[in-house]
């Protein structure tokens, strides 16, 4: 079943008054449970092209098409992309103010879950990803892996269908990067469909769906 | 989002160590200091119209009926009669006479002048014996109670003597000026609040000022306290006995004593309103510190709002959660401002150190006494100043887009 279907999307930006076509007709179609990777060189339209599925941004032209729905009839942007969409970015943006328990509670307290079970919910995912012992330092309190450890909690706790990872190793060191990617691929392998942008060649894998950027065109790698 | 805003609360619990602590530290000594003057200023203000008030009300009748000498049998009747259909109305009359005097001790010479005490009259005595130290006293004829500032000016103490002279019983003979000094013993001091009438006023024994002035029969009036001593009552009375003294008694003319004193009230309700809006203008200028830290917390927490955007919140309910938290943060200032100006307005009522002058303030001290609707008053003006400014200034969120702080 198709969970992520593009067709002829183009993005583009207007730069010191010059439109600047950063996305030229994608067509792109994700099955349920698969693993994307979309490589490319810096500033290629990666992120955008991320963005544009993840609908934090919208297409100049062309149809995109999520968990069956067309972007154009969704009435309520945020709540679709609460329940059916979770992020992890390279700087793993968690709230300073807040322990990593809390964190991780905030998509589900956005939708409407009392606190206690939000408390439940959010602690067998961390605890799921190996770090329950840190779950009530602050962000600044633990390392980067940590950090992205919780970012990763954090946007799969509502179980989203679809998991959008923008470089999410662009910031970690190797071990550390092996780590959060082997954590990836667990959650593909228990059905998640995930969307990795990366331009590290080596964290692609032979059996992901490859995909490259390349002046503005998606082409299978 | 009442999840998420619920949430948020709890930072209020570690807000010491929390960023909004930090950033909003400033603009809560902002507001501090301007709700606390404000409210400072107020209760100082409103404490000294109401002890004001209060002083003219306690120290003096209620109403004055002025004759100035003694009304003749005929008129006297009249007068009584009129007073009678008041009856219900009137707690005390009495009739007392006033003189200008001079009181001498050793080299100290001070005018003042004498008002009568009649002893029978016991609703308005206990308005005197309120004034005194002994709070009772039985006067006999060689005796005077002095106003505290009379007596401080004197220098004279309880027991001790002065000398009362009558300036019109001043004769020139061809020795030089002959002066009638009648010795008075001090019986006791009295304070009544009101300058004036601490400065001036001596208390003599009925019978003793009929010795003093002899056939004198002028500074005579007609004094009244009313059972309902308020201002519009006294107000009421006092109208309806004018028109009555109009057609019946033209010579004769009732005054209550606050509306005789109407223009300082006045002039003092106007200059509260004033002072009340000249002082806003620190609120607004605190609210400017608050445009300032909202705008900052605004910046410094853009992955924050981005982050939440993605994670579902609407533009809006973002501003909601950042106009209540910075509200909630705003109310800690307001709550110790106004806990501070009235801690700072009590503290400066009640040392010694330095008091109002009573010469130019009619009285040295304030009682504070601060309504209910002046601190509502404060705080809603001030709460509405700041919750207009936070508003204002949380309109930058409408202009982040989630994609320009995403890509940061």
């Amino acid at each position: 079943m198709h969970i992520i279907k593009l067709n002829n999307v183009s993005k583009s930006y207007l730069e010191d008054k010059k439109k600047l076509q950063v996305l030229k007709s994608i067509n792109l179609t994700v099955e349920e449970g698969e693993f994307v990777a979309i490589t490319g060189t810096s500033g290629c339209g990666k992120s955008t092209l991320l963005h544009l599925i993840g609908l934090l941004d919208s297409p100049d032209s062309g149809e995109i098409n999520l968990a069956g729905e067309s972007c154009n009839s969704i009435s309520n942007m945020e709540i679709f992309r609460n329940r059916n969409i979770g992020f992890i970015f390279q700087f793993h943006y968690l709230l300073d103010d807040f322990t990593a328990l809390e964190n991780v509670m905030i998509p589900l307290l956005v939708q409407g879950y009392k606190k206690a079970e939000a408390v439940k919910l959010a602690s067998e995912v961390i605890i799921s990803l190996g770090i329950g012992q840190r779950m009530h330092h602050f962000p600044n309190q633990l390392s980067g892996g940590e950090e992205q450890r919780i970012a990763i909690a954090r946007a799969i706790v509502t179980k989203p269908k679809i998991l959008l990872a923008d470089e999410p190793s662009g910031n970690l060191d190797e071990e550390t990067t092996q780590n959060v990617i082997s954590i990836l691929r667990d959650l593909n392998k228990k059905g998640l469909t995930i969307i990795f942008v990366t331009h590290d060649l080596n964290l692609v894998k032979e059996d992901d769906s490859h995909y490259t950027i390349k002046e503005g065109k998606l082409i299978q790698a | 989002m009442k999840g998420v805003l619920a949430l948020y609360w709890v930072t209020l619990k570690r807000l010491k160590s929390s960023s909004w602590g930090k950033n909003s530290l400033f603009m809560i000594i902002g507001i501090i200091i301007a709700v606390g003057t404000l409210t400072l200023s107020m209760i100082l203000f409103e404490s000294y119209e109401k002890t004001l008030v209060n002083a003219f009300k306690v120290a003096q009748p209620d109403i004055l009926i002025n004759h100035n000498y003694m009304l003749t049998e005929g008129n006297q009747e009249e007068l009584e009669s009129i007073l009678d259909a008041y009856k219900s109305e009137i707690m005390a009359i009495e009739q007392k006479q006033r003189i200008s005097v001079i009181i001498n001790r050793g080299d100290s010479n001070k005018p003042a002048y004498i008002e009568s005490f009649s002893e029978d009259n016991t609703n308005f005595n206990q308005l005197m014996y309120s004034f005194t130290k002994q709070k009772d006293f039985h006067l006999s004829d060689n005796e005077i109670i002095l106003g505290e500032y009379l007596a401080k000016e004197l220098n004279v103490q309880v027991g001790e003597e002065v000398n009362v002279i009558i300036p019109s019983s001043i004769r020139y003979s061809i020795f030089g000026l002959v002066k009638k000094a009648e010795k008075f013993l001090v019986r006791d001091i009295e304070r009544t609040g009101l300058y004036e009438i601490d400065v001036y006023r001596a208390i003599v024994n009925k019978s003793r000022v009929e010795l003093l002035v002899g056939d004198n029969d002028s500074g005579i009036s007609t004094y009244l306290l009313l059972n309902d001593r308020s201002q519009d009552n006294s107000r009421l009375v006092a109208g309806e006995l004018n028109r009555i003294f109009m057609n019946r008694l033209p010579q004769v003319q009732a005054f209550d004593l606050i509306s005789k004193n109407s223009v300082i009230f006045s002039a003092l309700s106007l200059q509260k309103v004033m002072i009340f809006l000249i002082l806003c203008i620190i609120v607004i200028v605190a609210s400017f510190n608050v445009i300032s830290t909202v705008s900052t917390i605004i910046i410094e927490k853009i992955n924050e709002i981005g982050i939440l955007m993605t994670l579902g919140l609407k533009r809006k309910e973002i501003k909601f959660i950042y106009f209540t938290f910075s509200l909630i943060l705003a109310h800690i200032g307001i709550v110790i401002g106004l806990i501070l100006g009235y801690g700072s307005a009590y503290w400066l009522t009640s040392q010694d150190y330095f008091s109002l002058k009573g010469d130019i303030y009619f009285i040295d001290k304030i009682l504070i006494n601060p309504s209910a609707l002046m601190f509502l008053t404060i705080y809603i003006t001030t709460i509405f100043v700041i919750s207009t400014t936070i508003f204002l200034s949380l309109r930058n969120i409408n202009k982040l887009e989630i994609i320009s702080i995403m890509r940061q």
